[in-house]
């Protein structure tokens, strides 16, 4: 039997809590494998859906705020996960994203020629289960032939 | 020109598919409710009418005046005149239809919103009606402009002078205690800015004209959007039964969900689901209580010293007064204004073929069309991101609110909270 | 390492920029639409009464 080795890695993280352990993961799959990774985030312009709220006043403001907002955590997690991946001796891009993350995590996927996807996942049960939008589990009915880790939190 | 192309959004088009469902959606409510209220006049008059005649043959053998035989015989008509509607007789029954409009409340609003939250939640809106339906939210305003033609300046003077105080009060302390505490407590000031805000007036509204001034951060504005939603939400459907159970009088209830919903249009909603009295109280106080938008910004800056945050064309009391003033409100001043001067060719919402009197007629479809595109744009995923610190400020100073809001107006009483109208 | 849709961004941005005070466009929307219902009412109190009470409700 021949294995493929695999060639690619696809980290999809938003930098949150839930999220560490799989950029961990990633770092020492690609390590491990002697593989790229490509490190996605997607900028989620969710709270802008809100600019428009009845007596809402400084609309402008708000907008340009919540784009500051999402290109100051895109530019830190760049600059984090860069040096983190430099100092580790792994090759490493770093894409950035706007849209909503089911659908920009989809169309990056279909667009590289990635192996595995790895994303971080909360740990989630009971009221939490229902309250969670639960993103790789959305991402995984919808992965097609690439397949997907998820790395769940340690809290 | 260029003030006439910049009245219109370059992207008009995409508006239409939303506002059409919309209006297709509260043409279609508004009838059920006319059948309904229709249904239930019927129900009323059924059993009354037997009761009228009888009452009617014991004046008339009693020998009673003229003044009250007419008074009864005028009665008479009006529910006559219901059952004819109908094509009903004495003695049928209608009772689904009382029981759904006056036991159960369901009136316009509530199918409406339950409706649109329903809709949206279940079978889903496409993304094409979407802008559409953030469009029609804001027709609550011309409603809003229109109603002024209840109000004389004593109203205004009096509901919207203690509104005012009232509001001022439940504002700027639930500012200063959320703020306090959240510094107490090292929350960060982005958040603990936004939900003093948020807590204090006007909701979402308050959030995003804080939030750039304080620097929030968008994992902790979802948080907050979220809470302030479900809370909001929860008000607007509690509220109104609650008020009923506690037998809270019409203006008393007005009062009391301007001091207790946040968002201004589900404040509207739930006053308007109670009755026409209590929609007026709210809707006055609620004039007071938007006005208060650019100090509460204000407040935000000075609590948290966050005036380098604030450029400088946008500093001081009238540069925040102009940026953060909703203007529209004029409008509904003027109306009262116009309604004070008693000029005779204007008339009043209750004198028949006047101007005011047919004004009267219109904003209830303002306000339908308002609320579909409310009700479609109640997402339950929005309010699932309520969470972490948002949520546990968000529940206790509602339910502080709730609370401290009833007492306050059950110690005022309905007087001071009555609309008159100028009669 | 570099920004794959960049482009987002940018409209992102002028997207801020279209919606420049709509607060503003909104609320004089509702001042223009309660004078046109004002005139129209001054003009035929009836006509818009009978429209909007009864007209409109075909059941």
């Amino acid at each position: 039997m021949v294995f493929r080795h695999p060639c690619s890695l696809l980290l999809a993280t938003d930098g949150e809590k839930h999220s560490l352990r799989a950029e961990e993961w990633s770092f020492n799959l690609a390590t491990t494998l002697d593989i790229p990774l490509t490190i996605l985030h997607v900028k989620d312009p969710y709270l802008k859906q809100f600019y428009n709220e009845i007596y809402a006043q400084g609309r402008r403001e708000y907008l340009d705020h919540v784009d500051m907002e999402l290109e100051a955590i895109a530019r830190e997690l760049e600059q984090r996960l860069i040096s983190t991946a430099r100092k580790a001796g792994i090759r490493c891009a770093f894409i950035s994203r706007h849209g909503d993350p089911l659908t920009e995590i989809i169309a990056e996927v279909r667009h590289g020629n990635y192996d595995l996807l790895v994303v971080g996942g909360k740990r989630l049960s009971g009221i939490s289960a229902f309250r969670s939008w639960n993103l790789p589990a959305r991402l995984a009915r919808r992965m097609g032939s690439v397949s997907i880790m998820t790395v769940r939190s340690m809290h | 020109m260029s003030l006439m192309k910049s009245m219109v959004a370059d992207d008009w088009q995409k508006y239409i598919p939303g506002l059409l469902l919309c209006v297709f959606f509260a043409f279609v409510v508004m009838n059920i409710h006319h059948v309904l209220a229709k249904y239930h006049k019927a129900n009323e008059a059924s059993l009354a009418i037997p009761r009228l005649e009888k009452k009617l043959s014991e004046l008339e053998a009693g020998g009673a005046s003229a003044a009250d035989i007419k008074k009864i015989q005028k009665k008479l008509a009006k529910h006559r005149k219901a059952l004819a509607k109908v094509g009903g007789k004495p003695g049928d029954s209608w009772k689904w239809a009382t029981l759904l409009y006056q036991d159960l409340q369901f009136k316009y609003v509530a199918m409406l919103l339950i409706g649109g939250i329903i809709i949206r939640n279940t079978i889903g809106v496409a993304k094409i009606f979407l802008p559409g339906i953030g469009i029609a939210r804001p027709l609550i305003k011309p409603g809003i402009i229109i109603l002024g033609v209840h109000y004389v300046w004593s109203d205004v003077a009096k509901v919207g002078g203690a509104g005012l105080i009232l509001t001022a009060v439940f504002i700027f302390g639930t500012a200063l205690a959320v703020m306090y505490l959240c510094k107490k407590f090292g929350v960060s000031d982005g958040l603990g800015g936004i939900m003093g805000a948020g807590t204090g007036v006007c909701g979402v509204s308050a959030i995003i004209a804080t939030s750039p001034v304080v620097k929030a951060k968008p994992r902790d504005m979802a948080y907050a959007i979220g809470t302030i939603l479900l809370f909001g939400t929860l008000m607007l459907f509690v509220m109104p039964y609650l008020g009923q159970a506690l037998d809270v009088s019409q203006s008393q209830f007005g009062a009391w969900a301007a001091l207790a919903i946040l968002n201004t249009a589900q404040l509207i909603a739930a006053a308007e689901w109670y009755g026409e009295d209590a929609r007026n109280t709210a809707v006055l106080i609620n004039a007071a209580r938007i006005m208060l938008i650019p100090f509460i910004v204000m407040y935000t800056v000075w609590f948290y010293d966050l005036k380098e945050n604030v450029s400088a064309d946008q500093r001081g009391l009238w540069n925040t007064i102009k940026g953060k003033f909703p203007i529209f409100i004029l409008g509904f001043f003027i109306l009262v204004l116009l309604n004070s001067l008693h000029m005779p060719f204007l008339g009043g919402p209750k004198v028949a073929h006047t101007p005011f009197w047919a004004m009267n007629a219109v904003y209830k479809w303002f306000f339908a069309l308002g609320f579909a595109g409310i009700g479609l744009s109640i997402s339950i995923d929005d309010m699932k991101k309520a969470g972490g610190v948002a949520f546990l400020v968000g529940s206790g100073a509602a339910t502080a609110k709730m609370i401290l809001g009833l007492v306050a107006v059950l110690l005022i009483g309905s007087e001071l909270l009555q609309v008159t109208g100028g009669h | 390492m570099e920004n794959s849709n960049g482009n987002n961004t940018k409209n992102t941005q002028q997207a801020s920029e279209k919606v420049l005070s709509s607060e503003k466009r909104e609320d004089l929307w509702a001042i223009i639409i309660a004078g046109i219902i004002l005139i129209l009412c001054c003009i035929s109190p009836d006509a818009i009464y009978t429209f909007f009470k009864k007209s409109l409700f075909i059941f």
